[in-house]
């Protein structure tokens, strides 16, 4: 049977775990197999889905628009950017006012800067506009995610085995940020 | 130039000659040099002249599994399971054609016959000169007035007869193309059907069979005693068919069919009959998935949702009321959503039909068509379910299938679920407490 294309899933990662992340690589040499970026906690991401709240937004393009948009969860900002490339997540950015809950599907870019830091951010391939009921749900979901990565993180799993080589990551700021995101959820 | 040929021409005679065909050195010499002069490099009149004078000739025996599509001038012994004849319309003259399902030892392949070879159900056949093309995405075996077609002794010669069965496999572990399988299942609903086939009307029996991995539906071309609502039966020698998209289990007369010694009581397939909702990297490595219920977050809308509208001939999507095959119609209003369904472990297509996306949206058709005719645009209807459904937590039921649009689910029942977050919360961090002091005091 003819291979099949099949569509990355979207991960659900936590702003902090998002900076976090610093390793960026493709599965093979060819030019469209897909970039990924792995996680602390050893999600291997090449899409995500975000519901957050949009607290900035500014227009940084020169001749055409080219938005760069602050989105904020329990544990931090994604950085989401959106030009000529990504028509409709670009209009939503400019025409929504903040602040303003957002559903977001993208994928993750990272930037090196000149003394080697790795930056991420968001490229959206669509943004709406969401309910406060939709972000809360993602809350849960994205801490039941994150959780169960924990949890499998001494797995032999190719992606944990790899993260914990890159990253060393101490779980438990992980974990810990999971309860906190719940724990807010619990006090609004 | 007479230079560059020489060599040329001694590879394409020695290519040639492994091939016990005789040649006329001086026809391909000639041949040759007019391709040449026609400026076509030399590789690719190499590969001209080597497929007209050798490939057409070389028979390539294949067993099933081994082949991919493409294929030409392949020979293949099979037994052919069954059997149909289809009228077909070709240029205005109406042709008879035979398609059906062959197996050999390795697995089954459909295949059309454009010629009528006298081929029965059960023979054993060795057909040259097939070829093989993809049809709807699966190789399939095409034979005519150029293959010849050998019976052969079915006690000596038939492909699957000496073939090992090995253990009973689970349901869900089926896979589209097995020609001998062999598994234990309950019956869970069973009803019988009337067909028009190459021979007359036939009975068979259509039913669902559970055991505790899966549901998965079987046919049975033949009459059994056993075939009955809530027995456990054992199956040797059966085959997997895509039908509809799904792995269907086919028994026929070559099946075997014991009552299992293992019962399967209803019990024990009671988690498989009122599923609970299942992670979608469990299922979307599988050919099929037979009603499931599955659950994840909307996150895209695809094109074509929305207020559509249907040829009433043959329900086709049209535009502008022009079906494609039917022509100018009064095309006929309909509901639908096409979206994409993610869970963070794996993703697919969900498809709901007119009554379940007049639930998940709470709209009527009626209202639906009124909307779009004020609004001046049918496009108004997909904007209104971006916006009630997207981020949204849905769940479905239904059959998953694998097709070339990749995997779809077409939900038998959806629904968009509320989530009690601050328990949900509660739970997980009471969970959570644990680990974490133990991480503390460490």
């Amino acid at each position: 049977m003819a291979s099949q294309y099949t569509r990355e899933v979207s991960y659900r990662i936590f702003a902090q775990e998002f900076r976090d992340s610093n390793l960026s690589f493709k599965d093979s040499n060819d030019q469209y197999s897909p970039q990924y970026l792995l996680t602390p906690t050893g999600a291997k991401i090449n899409r995500m889905f975000i519901v957050a709240t949009l607290t900035e937004k500014e227009d940084i393009g020169t001749d055409a628009e080219y938005w760069r948009a602050r989105v904020v969860d329990p544990t931090g900002v994604f950085l989401i950017y959106a030009g000529q490339f990504q028509p409709e997540a670009a209009r939503v950015i400019a025409e929504v006012e903040s602040p303003q809950y957002l559903a977001i599907v993208g994928k993750p870019s990272t930037y090196q800067t000149e003394d080697g830091t790795i930056l991420t951010s968001v490229r959206p391939e669509n943004i709406h506009v969401v309910d406060a009921a939709t972000r809360d749900r993602w809350v849960v979901e994205t801490a039941q995610c994150t959780i169960e990565r924990i949890n499998n993180i001494d797995s032999n799993h190719p992606d944990a085995v790899r993260a914990k080589e890159h990253y060393h990551p101490d779980v438990s700021i992980y974990r810990k940020m999971a309860q906190d995101a719940l724990k807010d959820l619990n006090s609004a | 130039m007479e230079k560059e040929t020489v060599p040329l021409l001694e590879e394409i005679i020695r290519a040639l000659d492994t091939t016990d065909i005789a040649i006329d050195q001086d026809i391909i010499r000639e041949e040759l040099v007019r391709l040449l002069e026609f400026k076509v490099p030399p590789d690719e009149a190499k590969r001209s002249l080597l497929k007209k004078y050798a490939a057409s000739d070389i028979q390539q025996k294949k067993k099933i599994a081994d082949i991919q599509g493409g294929e030409r001038n392949i020979e293949i012994i099979a037994r052919i399971l069954n059997i149909n004849l289809k009228i077909v319309n070709i240029r205005g003259e109406e042709r008879p054609i035979f398609i059906g399902t062959m197996a050999d030892e390795t697995g089954t392949i459909s295949f059309t016959s454009w010629d009528d070879f006298g081929i029965n159900k059960g023979d054993i056949l060795k057909i040259t000169n097939c070829f093989v093309r993809i049809w709807q995405g699966m190789p399939q075996i095409n034979f005519g007035p150029r293959s010849t077609v050998e019976q052969l002794n079915p006690e000596t010669t038939d492909p699957l007869s000496n073939k090992e069965l090995n253990n009973p496999t689970p349901l869900a572990e089926m896979k589209t193309g097995t020609s001998f399988a062999h598994t234990i299942f309950r019956i869970v609903e069973i009803k019988q059907q009337n067909i028009n086939t190459k021979n007359g009307p036939k009975t068979i029996i259509n039913g669902i069979g559970a055991d505790s991995s899966a549901k998965l539906p079987f046919t049975s071309w033949i009459i059994n005693p056993e075939l009955i609502i809530n027995n456990t039966i054992e199956i040797k020698n059966a085959h997997v068919r895509s039908w509809q998209g799904l792995p269907t289990i086919n028994i026929d007369e070559f099946t075997t069919i014991h009552r299992s010694k293992t019962v399967l009581s209803a019990d024990d397939i009671e988690e498989v009959l009122d599923p609970a909702p299942v992670k979608l990297n469990c299922i979307i490595n599988r050919d099929g998935a037979f009603d499931v219920i599955v659950e994840g977050s909307i996150i895209s809308i695809r094109p074509g949702s929305g207020l559509i509208k249907r040829c009433p001939e043959c329900s086709r999507v049209i535009s502008k009321n022009l079906c494609r095959v039917h022509g100018s119609v009064e095309g006929i209003d309909d509901l639908r959503i096409k979206s994409i369904l993610d869970d963070g472990t794996g993703v697919l297509t969900i498809v709901l039909d007119s009554n379940l996306t007049q639930k998940v949206i709470d709209y009527s058709i009626e209202k639906a068509i009124t909307i779009a005719s004020t609004a001046m645009t049918p496009s108004v209807l997909e904007d209104e379910i971006k916006s009630k459904l997207l981020g949204r937590i849905m769940r479905l039921r239904g059959n998953m299938t694998r097709g070339e649009y990749g995997i779809t689910l077409v939900a038998t029942d959806a629904q968009l679920i509320e989530i009690d977050t601050i328990t949900e919360a509660c739970t997980l961090i009471q969970e959570m407490q644990y680990p974490i002091l133990q991480g503390e005091d460490l």
